[in-house]
C-alpha cells in the first residue's frame, strides 16, 4: 500500500486523449442531424396527434401538409383554416393549390437541374379527429396541382407487421 | 487541450495544443438539444390513391373485381362487381364492424387472391382515425392497393345536398 502511494505521488498526471471524444461527438451530431432530416415523417407538429396504424413503410422525404384541427398547413405555413375551406362549394383549397404549385415548379426545376425525375409525393399528416370531409379536400387539392403520390402519416401501433393474413379472420 | 504534432521543415516538429474543450462544450450542448428535440416514435405512412369526386364504381372498372367498401356513420358495406354483401352494422358502442369486415375480406381474398386493389368510400363526416382502421383491415388481408372516395348514403343524402358535398 504504501508502495503505491509513493509510486503515485510522483507519478505525472496522464494526458487525456479528447480526440476520441472529439469524434465520437462528430459523429453523434451528424447521426441525429440525419435523423432529423428524414424530415417529412420526423418533424410532426405540436397540435397533431396522428392515428396509429399497422402500416410499416418507411416515410420518404416528401412535401408535407399537415392538417391540425383547426388549420391545413404547408410546410409550416397556413394554407386555410378548416372551418372555412369545408363550406367552400369547389372541393379544390385556393391557397393550398397555390403553395402546392409553387413548391411542385421549384421541386421540378430543382430535379431538372440534377437530371432526376420529380416524383411528386406528398405526405399528410392529418390529427387523428378530423373528419373525412377535409381529408378529401386536401387529396383533390394535391391532385389537382400535380402531386400523383399520396401518403397518410402514421405512427406504427406495432403489433402483426402488416402482412396479408397475419392475424385470423375476425380478429381486429 | 489536446496536443497536435505538426511537423516542418528540417524534420523538426512543433507541438501545438488545440484547443478542443470549447468545441466539446458545443457538441454537448448540440447533442442534447437534438435528442430532445428528436422524434422516437416510429412514423410509417399508407399509400392512397386520388378520390374520385363523381361516382366512386366507375374508378376501377378496369380492376378484375371492383372491390368497394362502402363506409358509413351506421354501417359498413362491402359492394363488388358481381353483387354486394349485406351491410354490417356498428357496433353496440358505435363502432364499426371491424372483426366482421375483416372475416368477410379474407373470404373474398381467398376466392381472389390476386385482387390488392380496394377503394374506401366513406362519408364526409368519419374522423380520419377511423378510416385509417379500416385501412388496417384492409392491409392486414393482403388489399393494400387503397383508394379513397367519398361516399354519399342514401339516407344522408338530403341533408348533405345544401352543403355542397
Amino acid at each position: 500500500m504504501a508502495f503505491f502511494s509513493r509510486k503515485k505521488k510522483h507519478a505525472e498526471l496522464p494526458k487525456v486523449s479528447l480526440i476520441s471524444l472529439v469524434d465520437f461527438f462528430t459523429c453523434l451530431i451528424f447521426f441525429l442531424l440525419q435523423i432529423q432530416d428524414l424530415g417529412a415523417g420526423a418533424v410532426v407538429s405540436k397540435d397533431i396527434q396522428l392515428p396509429l396504424s399497422i402500416s410499416t413503410i418507411e416515410i420518404k422525404s416528401s412535401t408535407i401538409v399537415a392538417i391540425t384541427p383547426t388549420d391545413i398547413l404547408v410546410e409550416g405555413f397556413s394554407a386555410g383554416h378548416i372551418e372555412e375551406e369545408v363550406k367552400r362549394e369547389d372541393f379544390a383549397i385556393p391557397l393550398l393549390e397555390e403553395y402546392l404549385i409553387k413548391i411542385r415548379e421549384r421541386a421540378a426545376k430543382q430535379a431538372a437541374a440534377t437530371g432526376a425525375e420529380w416524383e411528386g409525393r406528398l405526405i399528410i399528416q392529418g390529427h387523428k379527429d378530423v373528419n373525412f370531409e377535409i381529408l378529401k379536400r386536401v387529396l383533390f387539392t394535391a391532385g389537382k396541382s400535380g402531386f400523383s403520390i399520396m401518403s397518410l402519416a402514421v405512427v406504427h401501433a406495432g403489433g402483426d407487421e402488416g402482412t396479408p393474413d397475419a392475424k385470423p379472420a375476425g380478429g381486429s | 487541450m489536446a496536443v497536435m504534432k505538426i511537423r516542418k521543415g528540417h524534420g523538426r516538429n512543433f507541438d501545438v495544443e488545440l484547443p478542443v474543450e470549447a468545441y466539446i462544450a458545443v457538441a454537448s450542448k448540440l447533442v442534447t438539444y437534438l435528442v430532445i428535440g428528436a422524434v422516437w416514435m416510429q412514423l410509417t405512412q399508407i399509400e392512397v390513391a386520388l378520390p374520385s369526386v363523381g361516382d366512386s364504381s366507375s374508378t376501377s372498372a378496369q380492376q378484375e373485381l371492383s372491390l368497394t367498401i362502402k363506409v358509413d356513420e351506421k354501417q359498413i358495406q362491402i359492394v363488388a362487381s358481381g353483387g354486394s354483401l349485406p351491410p354490417f352494422p356498428n357496433l353496440p358502442d358505435g363502432e364499426f364492424d371491424l372483426p366482421k369486415l375483416e372475416e368477410k375480406l379474407g373470404e373474398i381474398k381467398t376466392k381472389f387472391q390476386g385482387q390488392r386493389e380496394v377503394i374506401l368510400a366513406v362519408q364526409a363526416t368519419i374522423k380520419y382515425e377511423k378510416i385509417v382502421n379500416l385501412m388496417d383491415v384492409c392491409i392486414r388481408k393482403g388489399f393494400d392497393g387503397i383508394a379513397l372516395s367519398p361516399y354519399t348514403p342514401p339516407w344522408a343524402a338530403p341533408a348533405a345536398a345544401p352543403a355542397g358535398k
